[in-house]
């Protein structure tokens, strides 16, 4: 056992010493298709037009200047943290992001336990109970939950929940009858409770309910379609074989020996998932009015809110690489075969 | 024997620490609020009073700061002082008789939010601002600088020449240097011929570098609002959602961006105090969230905007809800860019004038809840004559007869694309672009390609001549006849190019000269008018097409919804009973 920690505490040291180098690579990429894509910000502000004024904003910002020293200039302002201010709300885009950087972890956090719950749920019951009923009920709910159209999904889950039952409000982070609590962290269910205001965390959580449903359930089919197939192909394995054949409690084999090795493509694609859902859910988001990161970027995007979009980017590539060092480490642990 | 007792016990605090925790929510706890709530799709862009020129922008700041003339709460669109003691007349003397000086008598006693006087040279201090300020900070083109509203103040005097200057520095730093700048600055605020003039602590004189009646109705905008000075800075424009200062009915007490807003009573307001203490603003992401909103109840008030079948829907469901219409000086149209062929054909244009079928779009995309519009100047507004009515009833034949003139046949067609932008306008654009093309497409001599841009990209095409025929719409800033021919048709000013039109006629470029120094609501203009709509129907730079209207839906037990042709919707006179 020692030797096996000592392992795992080399690898998630050598994971980590690889990060800083990943995250170099990731920058000069987004440096370099941004900067290799036809038109530059001038143009997409401008439109097709130069004259002396694209060339004097040109020079203002910096495009003139031979690639090494835009290069380092584009570096140190990422790492001084400094993205540039969006040309739509004339705000700092590091500030925007992170203005709207909470309502998306608070709905990303909320589907994902919706999805990850279901997902296994559906995931395993199939698995155990292969080309029993209950596994063709369990693949019908999974196969039509992954092929619902969210936005639509959305709708019907507002008609019903919040117009005919009034369970629900429709949209929106909180009721405009409790205000916003004091921001400590910015996530409505935690400021919440900090500030001691339960029944505004209630609402907050009630306001969770059904965007965190429509999200996660449709992540739901698909996570249920890769347990299932994972369970199986693990407990089909020689070494459940054996585990049986020493007369392990059959629930035993199952959730110690079979779903813990199938968990590791699992586990990869959910934390994808995590890390994709971080950059904003776009369709959830603009049927439940929840302003978070996707419709930032979406509004980036259609507006050609060059700096804005570019910071976004920037800012993906920073989670994405964070969570996947994460992912590793999370599957170095639960296969000790994962060493480098 | 041990394990359960460690149960027993477990379940005994896990009972007593939920009923604990019960308690302390239901003593504890802050009650919900007695709030109203309005839901909206629109966005605020700015905050700052000198740079708000989009709807929801100007909307917060005319319900939080006191402007120095408002419009009448009884709809009839008259104006009434606010931060003035009275409306400048010719007669009371607050005009003068050769239309270049205003004399603005300002209240004593009124504050801002923090206590800060507004006087006279607040007032100085911000519309100076309001001429400066923004062009400097624009590091944006000027093609972009749309939202800047400056341009607005440029006949007062002095300031022209600032404004030129400063826009020739931009776009060309080799020509117009610094010092140039400067000096015209200088001239405009602080020299012999300064705009703005404080003459003691409740009177500031306005010079006008020429005379133009509808300065009066520009002193109701907000950017002339006076701005406490400790808070709007003159070198730059106020980041958004920051503390505004407010002088008006409301406060802001909280802002999230895209979320909502909270307006709270302004205490510090001279006038007559808001209706309700506490008003919250929901953002919804489009129409259709908005009406869903509105039917769970989540919200008592939905304003901009429904969409035309669920405003009706809501206006058939009278038990629970009430739907109210009112007018609205926004106008759509087709603009035709003057100078490429065929479009600088007059008859092209004409024929189109013919062929375009104005109710099929009111009564198919709208369900009637716009009107048919014949001129530029909305119907409703003085001087407004229905010129394309009289002269162009919808007549295939003459369309194809003109078409033919001008060289067009069923065989040779006349193939365009037309444009228009998805978001704006909001979701009904592409059908009625397609109803145009239709409608176009009738006579047989014409063949239409319908094409979409979103809107920034849109507004540069256009403005940079890169369309020939595209759908437009027009958000007035002061409600007055100027502002709907002005802009539009005026090309010495480059107002038509700022449309995309090029539109050129001296005669026309004299005519609306002529009426912006007649009194403001007199036969000798109305005339005026009346011959430039004339020139408007024959040489057809423009397309009239329809006038929107304003819809509000909202729970029966609110009262104090106003709308009226100032699209000044007040959050202030609204109760719940």
């Amino acid at each position: 056992m020692p030797r096996t920690q000592a392992s795992l505490r080399a690898y998630v040291v050598q994971r980590l010493l690889l990060t800083g180098p990943m995250v170099l690579i990731l920058l000069t990429l987004v440096f370099y298709f941004l900067r290799a894509a036809p038109g530059d910000p001038v143009g997409a502000i401008l439109g097709e037009h130069s004259g002396p004024l694209a060339d004097s904003i040109r020079r203002q910002l910096g495009l003139y200047d031979p690639l090494y020293v835009q290069y380092v200039d584009y570096l140190r302002r990422i790492f001084t943290g400094d993205m540039g201010n969006s040309i739509i709300t004339q705000h700092s885009v590091a500030a925007d992001i992170a203005q709207r950087l909470p309502a998306t972890i608070e709905l990303t956090v909320a589907s994902m336990f919706v999805a990850v719950l279901a997902g296994m749920l559906l995931g395993v019951v199939s698995a155990t109970r292969r080309d029993r009923p209950a596994d063709v009920i369990s693949r019908l709910v999974a196969a039509v939950l992954y092929n619902t159209p969210i936005f639509w999904f959305g709708i019907i889950m507002q008609l019903v929940f919040a117009v005919q039952f009034r369970w629900f409000d429709s949209g929106g982070r909180l009721s405009a009858q409790f205000a916003i609590p004091p921001r400590v962290t910015g996530l409505y269910t935690i400021d919440s409770l900090v500030a001691g205001h339960f029944r505004t965390f209630i609402d907050a959580v009630a306001h969770l309910i059904l965007p965190a449903l429509t999200l996660g359930l449709v992540l739901a089919g698909f996570f249920a379609r890769l347990v299932r197939a994972n369970m199986l192909q693990s407990l089909q394995a020689d070494y459940v074989e054996a585990a049986r054949a020493r007369g392990i409690r059959p629930l035993d084999v199952f959730y110690r020996h079979a779903l813990k090795n199938a968990m590791v493509p699992v586990s990869t694609a959910m934390g994808l998932t995590f890390a994709i859902l971080m950059s904003g859910a776009i369709l959830t988001e603009s049927v439940f009015s929840w302003e978070g990161i996707g419709r930032y970027i979406f509004t980036a995007i259609s507006n050609r809110d060059y700096p804005a979009l570019q910071g976004a980017v920037v800012y993906y590539a920073l989670i994405m690489v964070f969570l996947s060092v994460l992912i590793d480490i999370f599957n170095a642990w639960i296969d000790p075969r994962i060493r480098y | 024997m041990s394990r359960r007792l460690v149960a027993v016990i477990a379940v005994i605090v896990i009972l007593i620490a939920a009923v604990g925790a019960g308690a302390y929510i239901v003593l504890t706890a802050p009650a919900a609020r007695n709030v109203l709530v309005v839901g909206t799709t629109e966005r605020e862009e700015t905050l700052d009073p000198a740079d708000a020129y989009n709807y929801m922008s100007v909307n917060f700041l005319q319900n939080t700061m006191a402007t120095l003339l408002t419009y009448n709460q009884s709809g009839d669109g008259s104006l009434i002082p606010m931060l003035l003691t009275v409306v400048p007349t010719t007669q009371n003397g607050g005009i003068s008789s050769d239309g270049l000086t205003y004399t603005l008598h300002l209240r004593s006693g009124a504050t801002f939010e923090d206590g800060a006087p507004i006087n006279a040279s607040t007032v100085k201090y911000s519309i100076d601002r309001s001429v400066k300020a923004l062009l400097d900070n624009a590091v944006t083109p000027p093609e972009t600088r749309l939202s800047v509203p400056s341009f607005l103040l440029d006949p007062i005097r002095s300031a022209h020449a600032y404004l030129e200057n400063f826009t020739n520095r931009v776009e060309d730093p080799a020509n117009t240097t610094q010092q140039q700048v400067d000096q015209t600055w200088a001239n405009y605020s602080t020299g012999q011929a300064q705009g703005v003039e404080v003459v003691d602590a409740t009177t500031v004189k306005i010079h006008m570098g020429r005379p133009w009646s509808p300065m009066v109705l520009l002193l109701a905008f907000t950017s002339l609002a006076p701005v406490n000075p400790t808070v709007f800075k003159t070198d730059a424009f106020k980041p958004l959602a920051s503390s505004i200062s407010a002088s008006g009915p409301y406060r802001i007490d909280t802002f999230v961006s895209g979320e909502r807003a909270e307006l709270v009573r302004n205490p510090r307001y001279f006038g007559a105090p808001a209706a309700m203490e506490r008003v919250v603003i929901r953002f919804y992401s489009d129409s259709s969230a908005l009406a869903i909103a509105m039917a769970t109840g989540e919200i008592d008030v939905a304003y901009r905007n429904l969409n035309p079948e669920a405003y009706r829907a809501f206006s058939t469901n009278t038990a629970n809800f009430k739907a109210q219409q009112g007018t609205s000086a926004v106008i759509r149209y087709l603009v035709f860019n003057n100078r490429t062929a065929p479009f600088n054909d007059k008859r092209v244009r004409q024929a189109f004038a013919y062929a375009v079928n104005r109710t099929s779009i009111v009564s198919t995309v709208f369900l009637d809840s716009v009107d048919p519009l014949y001129s530029l100047i909305p119907s409703g507004m003085f001087g407004h004559t229905d010129v394309f009515k009289t002269r162009y009833s919808r007549n295939i034949a003459a369309a194809q007869a003109l078409l033919t003139q001008a060289g067009f046949s069923t065989t040779n067609k006349l193939r365009f694309t037309l444009w228009y932008t998805p978001v704006r306008y909001g979701s009904t654009e592409a059908d009625v672009a397609t109803l145009v093309k239709q409608a176009l497409e009738q006579t047989g001599m014409v063949s239409v390609t319908l094409q979409s841009q979103e809107w920034l990209v849109y507004r540069q095409s256009f403005r940079l001549g890169q369309f020939s025929v595209f759908l437009l719409g027009w958000f007035p800033d002061y409600l007055d006849p100027d502002d709907y021919t002005y802009p539009f048709l005026h090309y010495a000013s480059g107002g038509s190019a700022s449309f995309g039109s090029w539109y050129q006629n001296d005669s026309v470029d004299t005519l609306i000269n002529l009426q912006a120094t007649q009194p403001i609501a007199s036969t000798q203009r109305a005339q005026t008018l009346s011959q430039i709509q004339d020139a408007l129907a024959n040489d057809v730079p423009y397309l009239p097409l329809w006038q929107t209207s304003q819809q509000v839906v909202y729970k029966p037990s609110i009262s104090g919804v106003i709308l009226d042709q100032s699209q000044f919707f007040r959050y202030f006179t609204l109760r719940v009973s």
